[in-house]
């Protein structure tokens, strides 16, 4: 079977290893290619903080905050091994912020240590009344994607750069700025129920630099950084973190999460002319994809078997 | 009052801290720092700064939890402000972790740290030979830039700095009206305290700026300290060792328990490696004597023996040497008037 994976940010690249994972001992021969626009460092990816955190409610969406946890169990699992520094996984604590009382979020269970912030935590943010403290995992995708790439190039999967027509979705423009800030050790993510998700500051430092961002404008297509924006990050994250003032500015990044109701994760047949095309879409993980790509991208391999069977490649049945 | 010349010996932390609380506290005492070694040379600028306490047998509970206090509140507002990289002090959040259950499950300081609580189930199955640990969040206090920034204020404050080598307390009384000694080990010759030993601990410092907490044994002889610049790793207890040199015997027993803790640590890079004799004693001593030193009796203020605690305790305890100051001043007033 000939397998084509669009895309190679985090969610087509660990789709990929799910299919591999699953089926190239069941499916023989079992042709894997990547065909994407662009690859790390450049894709959206590769922006990101790496941050892992879903938005703070699901809204129902109890299948998503079921591949957000399959994806972070994964990944916890591979703390203790050689690998994860390799795969750019590590733990990190940090500070949700409200500025009013809030349900608990979506993710309460899956993290670890996760418990509200005391008074005294509440005193170290003036402004903000409210919030959570927990041990949350960075995933780097500077760091991720290119260990991706290489288990699968070890494994045959062959790359392409290649432009295909994009769809025609909601995209959200993010900004945010790499500083070089040492001592800072936890990640701050402010919550303003009013001007909406990641239009708050948030800070949240790397492995090497620290993310500063919170800039959010939907059906901005624009990925030229602006230096209205720039300026609106660096004032409303210095008031949230003084010592910001003493950090050097490394660079300034936009990137456009790809943004929809729900994430589509499901099959579709395309005629072509007399065959029928089977595609598998996995996409629309908005801010959330690093988040949630493990659990998706299973999913997707599961679609994928499916498929298999259908088709009548599966393992010999029994005599 | 006339101006009372003050001598503050030693300028690791402890010298440092006592020598700005009564320079900015006394501006009618014009203040000395007098020291052999300074910052980068001192035992304070090689220990990772991780604030937490021992409870030492003989002073009151109630005075080591405000020894605490004072200093943990002192540097979370340096934290909390612009000034903090330049001074090196930082929030710190993680785990200190117990192979058995420890007789007393709640430490004197859990109120004083930030966010205390015990460790979950799920937190301690990344480690499997400890039963139980506390989570929370500290301060990082690096000496290597504390001492500088600290300074800085003292000068600022009208502090005198000056270097030299004195072997007793003689040489510095006809100058003086009042000694304070912050000598750490030195006070051993200095004032003849053979209670002060050294227990030499060493450290790696790495490069893994992948890691984000602090991991500690709770025997204080295995941990993890992730830092500004670099991981302190760590570490030995040697007991009566005065030996300033590195030890591979003890890099690699460093290294192995630590990675034993952060598997991740096998991709580090060892930077550098240092001895510090830490400044021991049964407690520290934090009180004032009047010497008879030739031709007249001074009023001493001590303030050493911190062992591995110096700068989880120096300004807590630089405030009780102000205290103490502040006391001989007195006495020398109701002197004078007699």
């Amino acid at each position: 079977m000939r397998v084509a994976v669009i895309g190679a940010g985090v969610i087509g690249l660990s789709t990929a290893q799910s299919i591999y994972e699953k089926y190239h001992s069941i499916v023989s021969p079992l042709t894997i290619e990547v065909y994407a626009d662009r690859f790390t460092p450049l894709t959206t990816s590769d922006g990101a903080a790496g941050f892992w955190q879903p938005y703070l409610y699901d809204k129902g969406n109890v299948q998503e905050t079921k591949w957000n946890k399959e994806t972070f169990d994964y990944l916890l699992s591979f703390l203790s091994s050689p690998e994860s520094v390799q795969m750019g996984i590590f733990l990190q604590s940090g500070y949700n912020l409200c500025s009013e009382q809030a349900p608990d979020p979506s993710f309460k269970d899956i993290v670890l240590g996760f418990r509200q912030l005391t008074e005294r935590e509440l005193q170290l943010f003036p402004g903000y009344t409210y919030g959570w403290f927990n041990t949350a995992l960075m995933v780097e995708g500077k760091t991720y994607l290119p260990w991706l790439m290489e288990w699968l190039q070890k494994r045959g999967v062959k790359f392409y750069q290649r432009t295909i027509k994009s769809f025609k979705e909601l995209a959200e423009t993010g900004a945010d700025m790499k500083v070089d800030a040492p001592w800072l050790k936890h990640w701050i993510l402010t919550h303003n129920f009013s001007t909406g998700f990641y239009n708050s500051p948030y800070i949240i430092p790397g492995s090497r630099l620290v993310t500063v961002g919170g800039i959010c404008q939907i059906g901005n297509w624009n990925e030229q950084n602006t230096s209205f924006d720039h300026k609106k990050i660096w004032e409303d994250a210095c008031q949230l973190e003084p010592s910001l003032k003493h950090a050097r500015i490394v660079e300034d990044w936009t990137g456009l999460r790809p943004v929809r109701s729900k994430v589509r994760l499901e099959r579709e047949a395309i005629m072509s002319g007399a065959t029928t095309i089977e595609v598998i879409h996995n996409y629309g993980h908005g801010g959330f994809g690093l988040t949630i790509h493990r659990g998706c991208a299973e999913e997707a391999a599961r679609l994928f078997g499916q498929i298999v069977e259908q088709k009548g490649k599966g393992p010999k049945a029994r005599l | 009052m006339k101006n009372v010349r003050v001598v503050v010996v030693g300028a690791g932390v402890i010298g440092v801290s006592t020598a700005v609380c009564i320079a900015e506290a006394l501006p009618f005492c014009s203040v000395t720092l007098l020291a052999d070694k300074f910052s980068p040379d001192t035992t304070s600028d090689g220990a990772a700064g991780i604030l937490f306490a021992a409870k030492f047998p003989d002073i009151p509970l109630e005075r080591q939890k405000r020894w605490f206090k004072d200093t943990f509140d002192h540097l979370l507002a340096v934290a909390q402000s612009q000034h903090s990289p330049e001074a090196g002090v930082m929030l710190s959040s993680g785990w200190q972790i117990f192979k058995e259950v420890p007789a007393e499950r709640k430490p004197f300081w859990a109120e004083s740290v930030i966010g205390f609580r015990f460790m979950t189930e799920e937190e301690l199955k990344r480690f499997p030979d400890h039963k139980f640990g506390h989570a929370f969040t500290t301060l990082k206090c690096e000496c290597s830039s504390y001492l500088p920034w600290l300074e800085n204020r003292f000068r600022k404050a009208g502090g005198q700095v000056e270097q030299r080598t004195i072997n007793s307390l003689q040489e510095l009384s006809n100058s003086y009206d009042i000694i304070v000694n912050c000598s750490g080990l030195g006070s051993r010759t200095l004032v003849g305290d053979n209670q002060v030993y050294p227990v030499r601990g060493q450290v790696l410092k790495m490069e893994a700026p992948w890691l984000q907490h602090f991991i500690r044994d709770g025997d204080g002889k295995t941990y993890i300290y992730p830092g500004m610049h670099s991981v302190t790793v760590g570490g030995t207890r040697q007991e009566d060792d005065w030996r300033l040199d590195v030890d591979e015997g003890d890099t690699d027993s460093i290294l192995k328990r630590c990675s034993r803790l952060e598997p991740s640590l096998s991709h580090g890079k060892v930077l550098s490696k240092w001895v510090g004799l830490r400044p021991s004693r049964r407690n520290p001593r934090v009180e004032k004597e009047l010497v008879q030193l030739p031709g007249r009796r001074v009023p001493v203020v001590h303030n050493y023996g911190h062992g591995g605690w110096g700068v989880t305790l120096a300004w807590g305890t630089a405030l009780d040497a102000l205290g103490l100051v502040r006391q001989c001043l007195q006495e020398m007033q109701l002197q004078a008037k007699l």
